[in-house]
C-alpha cells in the first residue's frame, strides 16, 4: 500500500469524523437532524448543493469523457449545469415554501393523505438508492485501485463511514461534509489547472495542438459528434439531464435547510456558479490529460477514461499530487453518498414511519431514534447491493436515475405547484406511468433484453410521465380535498405556512 | 386575535387583484424563460449541421453561451424574485391594516 | 521518507521550544484574550512575522533530491529550493490572532522568504500570507473556543502544506525538479506541520488552563471575603471592628500579616510582627502616608520601605490599600508578605479588589446611615411642627396680631406655612442649596422675631455668590433654634450673629450667640454623641453633625467653642466656584 495515498485517505476520514463529532452536538432535535434547523446561509447551502451534486462521475468521469471524446464530453457536462435553471426558476422556491423535512411534505401540502405520501416516498427512496449504488461501486473500485484494498472491504469501509456520518450528525454533518468537499474540490481543481498551465508554460495553443496530435481523433477531437452520434440517444440523454436534477430528492431537500426563500434562491444561484466554474476547469483538465498523458496510456489504464484526471496528476506532480487528487475524489464520493443515504433515510423515517405507519403518534425522541436506525438500515442495504455489482456497468445507472427522476418527481412537482386542475388520480397515474415506462425500456434496452437499442429511456419515459399525469387528471373529477386555492399564496410567497 | 388577522389578510391577499396580476406576471416570466432555454438547449444542437469552417467555432461558442446564459439567467431571476418578494410584502402589509 | 520526517520534526522541535517560551511571557498571553484592535493586530502580525522570518532559516534546503542542511542560509542559488518553517509560525499566528494577524505575519515572512531567494521564492512568498489567512479563517469559523482544539488544528494544518507543494509545482521553472522535490518532501512536511500545529495548540491550552484555574481560585476567595466582611462592617465604623476585620482577612488571605489603620494610626495588626507593630501606633511608613494622601495603592518592595525600627522584623514587603468612604480615604488595609516574590499580579489585583469591595460596603452602609439620620431629622422636625408649644405660641401670636396688626398676622401665617413646607422637604433630597436652607431659616426667624421682637437681635451676614453652595437640609435652622433655646435662655437681650463667608477655599459658616455658652462637661461630646437631656436638642446637634460629616466630608464637622461671652457653632462647606 502506498503510504502517501494512505495518509491522505486517512486525513479525509479523520477530518470528516471530526466534523461529524462537531455536528453531533447540533443534532439533538428532529428539526436539527432533518434540516439543520435552517442554520445554513444561502452561500453555504449553495456550496453544499454543489457538493451534493458533483459526484465522482463528474470529477473523474467527465474529465475522462473530455479526454476521449473532446467536445461531446463537455456537452455532457453542460447538461448538468443548465438543469439548475429549471431548478431555480420553477422548483426551488415552492419546495422551500411548502416543505418541512421531505418531498412527501411538499406534496402533502396540496394532497394530504397516507397513500400519496407513501407513493412519493417510495419513488424518492428508489431514486436515491439507484443513484447510491454506482457511487459506492465507484468508491470501492477507486480504493481497490489506489490502496490495494479488496473491493468488498472497500465498499464496507465507505458504507459504514457514511452511515456513521448520517446516524450521528444528521443533516448538519451531511451539509458540512459537502461544504468541505466543495472547498477541497474547487481548490484542488484550481491547483491542478494552474500546475497544468505552468507545465505548458501558459501556452494554450500548445495544449490544443498537442491534444489533437495525441488523440486518435486528430482535429475531429474538437468537433461535436464523437460521442453523441445517435441523435435520438443524445436527445434522450440531454432531456433527462436537464429535467432530472429537479426530481432528485437529495437535491430538493437542500432547499429546506435554509431560513427563507432568499436563502433558497441564493443557494441555487451560487451552486450554479460553483458548478459552472468546476466544469470549465474540467474542460482544461480533460484536454490536458489527453495532451500530456497520451492516448495509449489513458486507454490502458481504464477504457472508460475514469482515471484520466489521476494520470494527469501523476505527470504533473508525481505520487504526491495523485494522492491529493485521490483524496479529493474520495471526499467527493463521501459527500454524495452521505447526501443520498441521508435523503433515503429522511424519507423512510419521516414519510413512511412517522406519517404513514405511526400516523404522527410518536414523540420527538422516538422520531430521532427511528431516523438513526433507518440510516443504519439504508446504509447496510446499499452496501449489500453494491457488493454484488462489482463487474457491472454502473455508469448507465446514473443516467437512468436522472431519467426516472425527470419522469416521475419532476412532472409531479410541476403540476402540483402550477396546475389548478391537477388532482390526486393524476398524481398517481403520472408517477406510476413514468416509473414503469422507465423500467420497461431499461428492460427492453441494451442492458436488458436488447430488444431496443436505446440506453437512456428518457425520451420515451419523460413524456409518458407527463402524459400519464395529464390523462389521469382530465379523465377523473377534481379532488374534493384539494387545497390548491389556499395554496396559491403560500406556494409563491410562503405566507400562510406554519 | 392576531391569528385571525393573519388568515384574514392571507385570504384577502389571495383574492386581491393586484396580487393575482403580480403572480401571473411572475409565472409567465418563469414559463417563458424556461421554455426558451429548453428549446435552445435541446433543439438547437440538432440544427447544427456541417456549416463549413466556422462550424467548430460556432459549436464551441454555443457551449460557452450555455454557461453564460445559465449564470446570467440565474442572476436575473434572483433580482426579479427579490423585487417580487418586496412587492408582495407591501401588498400584504397594506392588507393587514 | 521516514528519515526526512524525523529530521524535519527535529527542526520544528526547535521552533516549538521557542514558542513554548513565549507562552510563558504574560504579554503573549494577552493575545489569547482576542483583544482585537488595529494596533494589536499590527503589533502581533509584526512579531509573528519576524518569528516567521527566523523560521525560514530553520528549514531545509533542497537541491534536486538531496537535502542540504545548512543551519543558516542567507542567499540561495538559483537551483536550490528553500523549504522554510515560516509556514508553521504564520499558521500559529493565524490560529491565535485571527485571519488578519495571520495575513500580516504571512506578508512579513513571505517578503523575507522572497528576499532569501532560491528558485522557489515566489511560492515561499505566496504561501505565507495565504496560509495565515486560511488558517485564521477556518480556525475562527470552526471553533467557538478561545483556543482551537488540537485535533481540529491537526486537520487544518494539513492543507496549507499541500497548497505549498502545489504552488511549488506551479512556480518552479523546471518541472521535473519540481515533481521530484514535491515527492520527496511533501508528506514529511504535511506530517510535521500539522503535528507541530497540534502540539502548539496543546501547549497554549495548558497555559490557558493554568491561568484560568488560578483566576477561578482567586475569584472564589474574593467572593468569600466579601460575603464574610458584610456583617462586620454593617454594625459600626471601621475603628470599632478593625480587629475582627483584620482577623478575618488574615485567615482568608495567604499573607504574613494584616494591618488595618485609620488616617493616623494603626487600628489593628494581626500576624507576623505583632509583637512590635502595635495597635494605636502612628503610621510610620512613608508609603502608608502616601497611600492615605493620594488614595492609591502603594507597594513596598523592599524591607527599607517598611521602615520598621526593629532589624529583625520578618516583614519584608507590603501592599497598602486605601479604604474610601464617600470619596475620601478613611484608612488603609496593609497586606504584609515575607518575600517580594510573593507579590505577583494576582496579589495586587486581589488587594485592589479587596479595597474596592470593602470601600463599597462601607459606602453602602454609610448611605443607609445617612438615610436613617435624614429620616430622623424629618421626624424630629415633624414633631416640632406638632410640638404644641411652638405651634400654640405661634397661633397665639397670630391671634393677638389679627385685630391689631392684621397685615403682620398675615405675614406670620405665611412664614409659618413656609416653615412647615420647608420641613416637609427635608427627606426628599440629601443636599439642598444654601439659598434653600436660608429660606427655611428665615421663615423660622420671622416667626421668632415676631414673637420676641425686642428680645432677640438676629443678624445675618451672607457673602454674595454663595447661594448655590450645597448643604444638607435642616442644618442652619436647628442650629439657630438650639442657640435660642439654650444659649439665650432667660436672657433679656440675646444676640445671634449668623455668618456665611468664603474663607480659604471653602465656605465658613458660624452661628454666634452671646448667651450662656455650653457646659464644659458637655462641650467635647457635642455632636459626637446624641445627648439626651433638656429638650433633646443634643440629638439634633448629633444628627446635624453626622449628616454634615457623612455628606460633605470630615472637614465639615461642627465645631463648638465657648467664647468669652457666649458660644459659637461653626463648620465649613466645600466650595466649588
Amino acid at each position: 500500500m502506498n503510504v502517501t495515498y494512505f495518509i491522505f485517505f486517512l486525513a479525509i476520514v479523520v477530518g470528516t469524523l471530526i466534523i461529524t463529532h462537531w455536528a453531533a452536538e447540533r443534532s439533538k432535535t428532529t428539526h436539527q437532524f432533518y434540516v439543520a434547523s435552517g442554520s445554513l446561509t444561502g452561500f453555504q447551502n449553495g456550496m453544499a448543493i454543489a457538493g451534493d451534486f458533483i459526484s465522482a462521475a463528474s470529477f473523474l468521469g467527465i474529465a475522462g469523457l473530455i479526454a476521449f471524446y473532446g467536445y461531446d464530453g463537455f456537452l455532457y457536462a453542460t447538461g448538468f449545469l443548465v438543469s439548475y435553471i429549471i431548478l431555480l426558476f420553477l422548483i426551488a422556491e415552492p419546495v422551500h415554501y411548502l416543505g418541512k423535512y421531505t418531498i412527501g411534505d411538499v406534496i402533502a401540502a396540496r394532497f394530504p393523505g397516507r397513500t400519496m405520501r407513501l407513493l412519493v416516498a417510495a419513488i424518492g427512496i428508489l431514486i436515491s438508492i439507484l443513484y447510491l449504488i454506482p457511487q459506492l461501486v465507484a468508491s470501492g473500485l477507486l480504493i481497490r485501485l489506489l490502496l490495494g484494498v479488496d473491493y468488498a472491504a472497500s465498499v464496507w469501509i465507505i458504507g459504514i463511514l457514511m452511515t456513521i456520518y448520517v446516524v450521528f450528525g444528521g443533516m448538519v454533518a451531511t451539509s458540512w461534509v459537502q461544504i468541505i468537499k466543495t472547498v477541497l474540490l474547487m481548490s484542488g481543481t484550481i491547483l491542478l489547472v494552474f500546475i497544468l498551465l505552468s507545465w505548458i508554460n501558459w501556452d494554450f495553443s500548445f495544449l490544443w495542438d498537442q491534444a489533437a496530435k495525441q488523440s486518435p481523433l486528430g482535429e475531429q477531437f474538437f468537433h461535436p459528434g464523437n460521442l453523441f452520434d445517435h441523435p435520438v440517444e443524445t436527445f434522450s440523454l440531454t432531456l433527462s439531464l436537464i429535467l432530472g436534477t429537479s426530481g432528485l430528492p437529495h437535491i430538493l431537500i437542500r432547499f429546506l435547510t435554509v431560513k427563507n426563500a432568499a436563502g433558497a434562491r441564493v443557494s441555487a444561484m451560487s451552486a450554479t456558479w460553483i458548478i459552472g466554474c468546476f466544469y470549465l476547469m474540467t474542460l482544461v483538465l480533460g484536454i490536458g490529460a489527453v495532451a500530456l498523458v497520451g492516448w495509449d496510456q489513458l486507454v490502458q489504464a481504464d477504457s472508460s477514461g475514469n482515471l484520466a484526471a489521476l494520470l494527469l496528476a501523476e505527470v504533473l506532480g508525481g505520487d504526491f499530487l495523485v494522492a491529493f487528487v485521490m483524496a479529493v475524489a474520495f471526499a467527493t464520493i463521501i459527500a454524495v453518498v452521505t447526501g443520498l443515504i441521508f435523503a433515503a433515510t429522511s424519507s423512510l423515517a419521516h414519510d413512511i414511519y412517522f406519517h404513514t405507519i405511526k400516523k404522527k403518534q410518536v414523540d420527538e425522541k422516538e422520531q430521532l431514534f427511528v431516523a438513526r436506525l433507518t440510516a443504519v438500515f439504508v446504509g447496510f442495504l446499499s452496501i449489500f447491493l453494491s457488493i454484488g455489482m462489482e463487474e457491472s456497468n454502473v455508469a448507465f445507472l446514473v443516467s437512468l436515475t436522472f431519467s426516472v427522476a425527470a419522469a416521475t418527481i419532476f412532472p409531479l412537482l410541476l403540476f402540483t405547484f402550477y396546475w389548478k386542475r391537477f388532482n390526486r388520480v393524476g398524481a398517481y397515474s403520472g408517477l406510476l406511468t413514468g416509473f414503469f415506462v422507465s423500467v420497461l425500456l431499461v428492460g427492453l434496452g441494451p442492458e436488458g433484453l436488447s430488444v431496443l437499442s436505446l440506453y437512456n429511456p428518457g425520451i420515451v419515459a419523460i413524456p409518458s410521465g407527463f402524459l400519464g399525469a395529464i390523462v389521469g387528471t382530465l379523465v377523473t373529477k377534481k379532488t374534493s380535498d384539494d387545497r390548491f386555492e389556499e395554496l396559491t399564496v403560500r406556494v409563491h410567497t410562503g405566507i400562510g405556512g406554519n | 386575535m392576531e391569528e385571525k388577522a393573519e388568515t384574514y389578510s392571507y385570504h384577502s391577499l389571495q383574492q386581491d387583484q393586484a396580487f393575482r396580476r403580480l403572480l401571473r406576471r411572475k409565472s409567465l416570466f418563469r414559463l417563458v424563460i424556461t421554455s426558451c432555454l429548453l428549446v435552445f438547449y435541446l433543439f438547437f444542437p440538432l440544427l447544427l449541421t456541417n456549416l463549413g469552417e466556422l462550424f467548430v467555432m460556432f459549436s464551441w461558442i454555443y457551449l460557452f453561451s450555455l454557461f453564460i446564459f445559465t449564470w446570467l439567467l440565474g442572476y436575473i431571476y434572483w433580482r426579479y424574485a427579490k423585487a417580487f418578494e418586496q412587492k408582495v410584502q407591501e401588498l400584504y402589509d397594506e392588507n393587514a391594516r | 521518507m521516514i528519515e526526512l520526517t524525523i529530521i524535519l520534526l527535529q527542526r520544528i522541535g526547535l521552533l516549538l521550544l521557542i514558542a513554548f517560551m513565549l507562552t510563558r511571557i504574560p504579554r503573549f498571553r494577552s493575545l489569547l484574550d482576542r483583544d482585537i484592535t488595529a494596533k494589536t493586530v499590527i503589533y502581533y502580525a509584526l512579531v509573528f512575522g519576524v518569528m516567521g522570518a527566523i523560521g525560514a532559516h530553520v528549514g531545509v534546503v533542497i537541491q534536486g533530491e538531496e537535502l542540504m542542511m545548512q543551519p543558516l542560509v542567507f542567499h540561495l542559488e538559483d537551483d536550490v529550493v528553500l523549504i522554510g518553517f515560516s509556514l508553521v509560525v504564520v499558521m500559529i499566528a493565524g490560529l491565535l490572532g485571527g485571519a488578519f494577524v495571520g495575513l500580516g505575519a504571512g506578508i512579513v515572512a513571505g517578503l523575507y522568504a522572497a528576499f532569501l531567494g532560491g528558485s522557489g521564492w515566489l511560492a515561499n512568498a505566496l504561501i505565507n500570507p495565504l496560509a495565515g489567512l486560511i488558517t485564521g479563517w477556518t480556525g475562527q469559523f470552526f471553533s467557538d473556543e478561545r483556543v482551537i482544539a488540537p485535533n481540529k488544528a491537526l486537520f487544518i494544518g494539513i492543507f496549507p502544506p499541500v497548497l505549498y507543494m502545489g504552488l511549488l509545482l506551479i512556480v518552479l521553472p523546471n518541472q521535473e525538479t519540481g515533481v521530484e522535490i514535491v515527492n520527496t518532501i511533501g508528506i514529511p512536511l504535511v506530517i510535521t506541520v500539522s503535528v507541530a500545529l497540534a502540539i502548539f495548540t496543546m501547549m497554549i491550552r495548558v497555559a490557558l488552563n493554568e491561568t484560568e484555574r488560578e483566576a477561578a481560585l482567586e475569584t472564589n476567595r474574593a467572593l468569600s471575603i466579601a460575603e464574610k466582611t458584610l456583617p462586620i462592617l454593617r454594625d459600626a465604623p471601621l475603628s470599632v471592628h478593625a480587629c475582627k476585620l483584620a482577623n478575618l482577612l488574615y485567615d482568608e488571605l495567604d499573607v504574613a500579616a494584616i494591618s488595618i489603620t485609620d488616617r493616623e494610626r494603626v487600628l489593628s495588626h494581626i500576624g507576623l510582627g505583632d509583637d512590635h507593630h502595635q495597635d494605636g501606633e502612628p503610621l510610620k511608613m512613608r508609603l502608608s502616608r502616601k497611600a492615605v494622601e493620594h488614595g492609591e495603592i502603594q507597594i513596598a518592595y523592599e524591607k527599607k520601605d517598611i521602615q520598621c525600627r526593629l532589624q529583625s522584623c520578618p516583614l519584608q514587603t507590603a501592599i497598602m490599600v486605601p479604604i474610601f468612604r464617600s470619596g475620601e480615604v478613611i484608612g488603609l488595609i496593609n497586606l504584609y508578605f515575607r518575600h517580594s516574590q510573593q507579590i505577583r499580579q494576582v496579589e495586587i489585583a486581589l488587594a485592589k479588589g479587596l479595597g474596592t469591595i470593602i470601600s463599597n460596603q462601607i459606602n453602602g452602609f454609610e448611605a443607609e446611615r445617612m438615610k436613617e439620620l435624614l429620616q430622623e431629622a424629618e421626624l424630629r422636625n415633624l414633631q416640632a411642627q406638632i410640638n404644641p408649644h411652638f405651634l400654640f405660641n405661634t397661633f397665639n401670636l397670630i391671634h393677638s396680631l389679627l385685630r391689631v396688626q392684621p397685615d403682620k398676622a398675615r405675614h406670620i401665617l405665611v412664614q409659618l406655612s413656609q416653615y412647615m413646607r420647608a420641613n416637609l422637604k427635608i427627606t426628599s433630597e440629601s443636599l439642598i442649596t444654601l439659598r434653600h436652607d436660608l429660606d427655611h431659616l428665615y421663615a423660622y426667624l420671622e416667626i421668632v422675631r415676631a414673637r420676641f421682637p425686642d428680645q432677640i437681635d438676629i443678624q445675618v451676614e451672607i457673602e454674595s455668590g454663595l447661594d448655590e453652595v450645597e448643604i444638607p437640609p435642616a442644618t442652619l435652622q436647628p442650629l439657630v433654634e438650639n442657640c435660642i433655646q439654650h444659649g439665650l435662655k432667660r436672657m433679656e437681650k440675646g444676640k445671634i450673629h449668623i455668618q456665611v463667608v468664603e474663607k480659604g477655599g471653602s465656605v465658613y459658616v458660624a452661628i454666634k450667640d452671646n448667651g450662656r455658652g455650653f457646659a464644659d462637661g458637655v462641650l467635647p461630646l457635642l455632636g459626637k454623641e446624641p445627648l439626651h437631656f433638656n429638650e433633646g436638642n443634643g440629638t439634633a446637634l448629633y444628627n446635624i453633625n453626622q449628616r454634615l460629616k457623612g455628606l460633605m466630608g470630615s472637614q465639615s464637622e461642627l465645631h463648638f467653642e465657648n467664647l468669652a461671652k457666649g458660644s459659637v457653632v461653626s463648620f465649613h462647606l466645600p466650595y466649588q466656584s
